[in-house]
């Protein structure tokens, strides 16, 4: 049995309304990264993988496993949600306890799992705490021991870095991809920097429909030659904000560093390497989405 | 060990302490906790042994008559047709009616009663007060009704009572069976409930009891109870009707709600336990932990008497049986409605629903605190204070309708875990959005409510 997925066709409805049209993917072992805005249904496709939404055509297949099959299914998956607690009143070893008997492990094979899967995500010492004493950056963590109780053939990580600090971003992303070593491990994230750090291959989802799906490298390459930076005054950054389709910006004294995409050279522009920011913006922008870029042209 | 953790999940929560609280609370207040000072003692010959109810028709039929003459001429009935009491003033029409049925029970004329009682309005005779004169007969009027030497009665304001007033009395023949008819009639005027109702006119005929018959129960309760059984039934009484048709629904409510507040439904659903398994042992845990409190203390308030019975054959497993065979099925029933819909709709409105039918089977077992058995009751009673301990042989009796409530509680409780089950399952695929589909269900009560009118 392989540790591939494969989506084929893949449409959901939520009422009326469609949250994910004709999705097509096929995912290899190791890190995939699903990015996307808020809101552009990555959140709906982790759940479906992770059989807790029903789709209404389309196949998927997991290792080879039908999700129809949702019992065989849950026995392969690890799964970390968007949003997820635990029982506060539980301490880091209860909780682990708990989760692993739900996950239909026996006595010595349980005790030995989350002994080694606390030492892997760095909590051994902090078995006895509270999780609702946990920081933010140790709850994901824990988050990430138990998706892995069961020894997951796919680990479906939705929006883990979130609310983290930088330190702690690192430390997880870095986590994932030891993990990701023998396992497909999907990771969804609207942070371009977690997917630029992690993974090899990725899908751009937007508003249900999947805008580009292939390897980092691909992605880059589709921007190489349509990135330029360019020292404007200030008094010059409205019209340019108008014109053009900036991704980031650095004021210094009365100039402004820009940093923007355009099918051609202008003048007084540079042709600059585009980085994975760049070309996410790019696929998001020849999507037609314009607004984008003016939320994220942030200074740099 | 899924039923170990989940136990464990519940005994050390913060809902479950205030549950057990509450149940020693409330069993205390009951007086399950001095048993010691109703104690079986063997009736010696010349004694007063109690009393107990026969359908003896020339008791029942005056002490009937005596009432419904004393309600007619006040036309004021006390019923209870729910349980809570309800005072019934009939409307002329009805008085009439309820004049036709005295009329065929006394012989006398309809026109005459309704003329007699026509003076007495509960302003006229001082609430009504009935009394005996020195001849044992009643008469109404003069503030009274009274009874006159033969046992017949006398309706009439001082006005009237300065005539010849009217005997009213059973008529020679009444056919007991007709008698019956007749009160099930004037129960019905009443809108039931009332004291006239067929399975209530039994109390109008109370007789002593006899020594053979008091030593025969006495016998029973040593023997067939084994003294420790009675004490057994008695708590069973109380701490179902007062604390376990009602508590358990409050734990089921809000440890179920437990896993959506704490985010871990997610986490939960993609485990590989499935929904059976894990409804059917929450279930069976939230069982075990209600009941746990409830073993503990019937013991306590039945090993407070076994002193007093040194040397008598005892059934120290009584507590156990009664609590098991009682108690449980209504522990179920109100564990199984919270776990339901709590499931169902995400909310606590499961402890509304329980409360609501505690709060009627409460009232409405009223008039059978007793012996209340019947198939719908959720708390069954056998409460008539300290004589319960010697009233075994109306439990045998009845032991058979109670088997058959327990049962039916049982059952429906089971029935109600697997829709709990269906209705998790569907939760966790989507299918079902629960708390969501509830909230969208009444918004579209709400916006068709707001719709203008066309």
């Amino acid at each position: 049995m392989n540790n591939s997925i494969e989506i084929k066709g893949l449409n959901k409805f939520y009422g009326k309304k469609q949250a994910l049209y004709d999705v097509n993917l096929s995912i290899r072992q190791g890190m995939f990264g699903l990015l996307g805005r808020n809101g552009a249904g990555k959140t709906t496709l982790m759940k479906t993988l992770a059989t807790l939404l029903q789709k209404k055509d389309g196949e998927i297949t997991i290792c080879g496993v039908p999700i129809e099959n949702a019992k065989e299914i849950r026995r392969i998956i690890g799964y970390l949600p968007q949003e997820f607690s635990m029982y506060p009143s539980m301490n880091v070893g209860e909780a682990m306890e708990y989760l692993a008997v739900l996950s239909g492990m026996n006595g010595s094979e349980r005790k030995e799992r989350i002994n080694a899967l606390l030492k892997k995500v760095n909590l051994e010492e902090h078995r006895g705490k509270k999780v609702k004493a946990l920081s933010g950056g140790m709850k994901r963590r824990l988050g990430i021991a138990q998706a892995l109780l069961n020894s997951p053939k796919v680990l479906i990580v939705d929006e883990p870095t979130a609310g983290l600090d930088p330190e702690e971003r690192i430390r997880f992303r870095n986590l994932l991809s030891e993990i990701a070593e023998d396992k497909t491990v999907i990771l969804s994230t609207h942070i371009v920097g977690d997917i630029e750090a992690t993974c090899e291959d990725i899908a751009i989802i937007n508003e249900g429909r999947v805008i580009y799906n292939g390897t980092v490298d691909g992605l880059l390459q589709a921007a190489e030659g349509r990135v330029f930076t360019m020292t404007i005054s200030k008094r010059e950054l409205p019209l340019c904000k108008r014109q053009l389709s900036i991704t980031s910006m650095h004021t210094q004294g009365s100039k402004v560093h820009i940093r923007f995409i355009a099918d051609t050279l202008m003048q007084g522009a540079e042709a600059c390497e585009p980085n994975i920011e760049d070309a996410y913006m790019l696929y998001l922008h020849t999507s037609g989405v314009r607004e984008i870029l003016g939320e994220i042209g942030g200074e740099w | 060990m899924l039923l170990l953790q989940e136990t464990k999940k519940i005994v050390k929560s913060i809902p479950y302490l205030i549950y057990a609280a509450a149940v020693v609370v409330g069993l205390f207040s009951q007086g399950v906790f001095s048993f010691q000072n109703d104690f079986l003692q063997e009736p010696q010959p010349g004694g007063n042994y109690g009393f107990k109810n026969e359908e003896v028709p020339e008791l029942i039929m005056p002490a009937a008559l005596k009432d419904l003459l004393a309600e007619f001429s006040n036309n004021d009935y006390a019923t209870y047709p729910i349980g809570f009491i309800k005072h019934v003033k009939l409307s002329e029409s009805k008085r009439e009616k309820m004049a036709e049925i005295i009329s065929e029970i006394t012989g006398n004329d309809k026109e005459k009663i309704m003329q007699e009682a026509a003076g007495n309005t509960p302003d006229s005779i001082g609430g009504g007060a009935i009394q005996q004169n020195g001849g044992g007969g009643f008469t109404i009027g003069s503030d009274a009704i009274q009874q006159d030497r033969d046992g017949g009665f006398t309706i009439g304001s001082d006005a009237i009572q300065q005539g010849s007033p009217t005997v009213f009395t059973v008529k020679d023949g009444m056919d007991y069976d007709r008698f019956k008819e007749l009160m099930g009639q004037a129960d019905d005027i009443l809108g039931g409930g009332s004291n006239y109702a067929a399975d209530s006119l039994i109390k109008y005929g109370t007789v002593p009891l006899t020594y053979e018959e008091a030593k025969e129960r006495y016998g029973l309760a040593v023997n067939s109870d084994k003294v420790t059984g009675g004490y057994a039934r008695l708590f069973s009484d109380y701490a179902g009707v007062m604390v376990l048709s009602i508590l358990p629904v409050f734990l089921a409510a809000i440890l179920g709600m437990k896993d959506k507040h704490a985010k871990m439904e997610a986490l939960i659903y993609t485990k590989e336990t499935s929904a059976a398994k894990l409804t059917l042992i929450r279930y069976l845990a939230l069982v075990i932990a209600a009941m746990l409190p409830v073993i503990i203390l019937s013991y306590l308030s039945n090993m407070i008497v076994w002193s007093s019975y040194s040397g008598m054959n005892l059934d120290y497993l009584a507590p156990l049986k009664y609590d098991l065979g009682w108690l449980m099925p209504s522990v179920m029933i109100s564990t199984a409605i919270g776990m339901f819909l709590t499931e169902l709709t995400g909310t606590p409105i499961a402890i509304a629903v329980q409360g609501l039918w505690w709060m009627f089977d409460v009232n409405m077992g009223i008039k059978t605190v007793q012996a209340g058995y019947s198939l719908f009751r959720l708390a069954p009673r056998h409460n008539a204070g300290a004589e319960s301990l010697f009233r075994t042989q109306d439990y045998l009796d009845n032991f058979q309708n109670l088997m058959q409530n327990r049962l039916l509680m049982a059952g429906i409780s089971l029935l109600l875990a697997v829709f709990t089950i269906l209705v998790y399952e569907a939760k966790r695929k989507g299918k079902f959005g629960g708390n969501a589909f509830f909230r969208q269900a009444v918004s579209g009560i709400r916006n068709r409510k707001n719709q203008p009118q066309a």
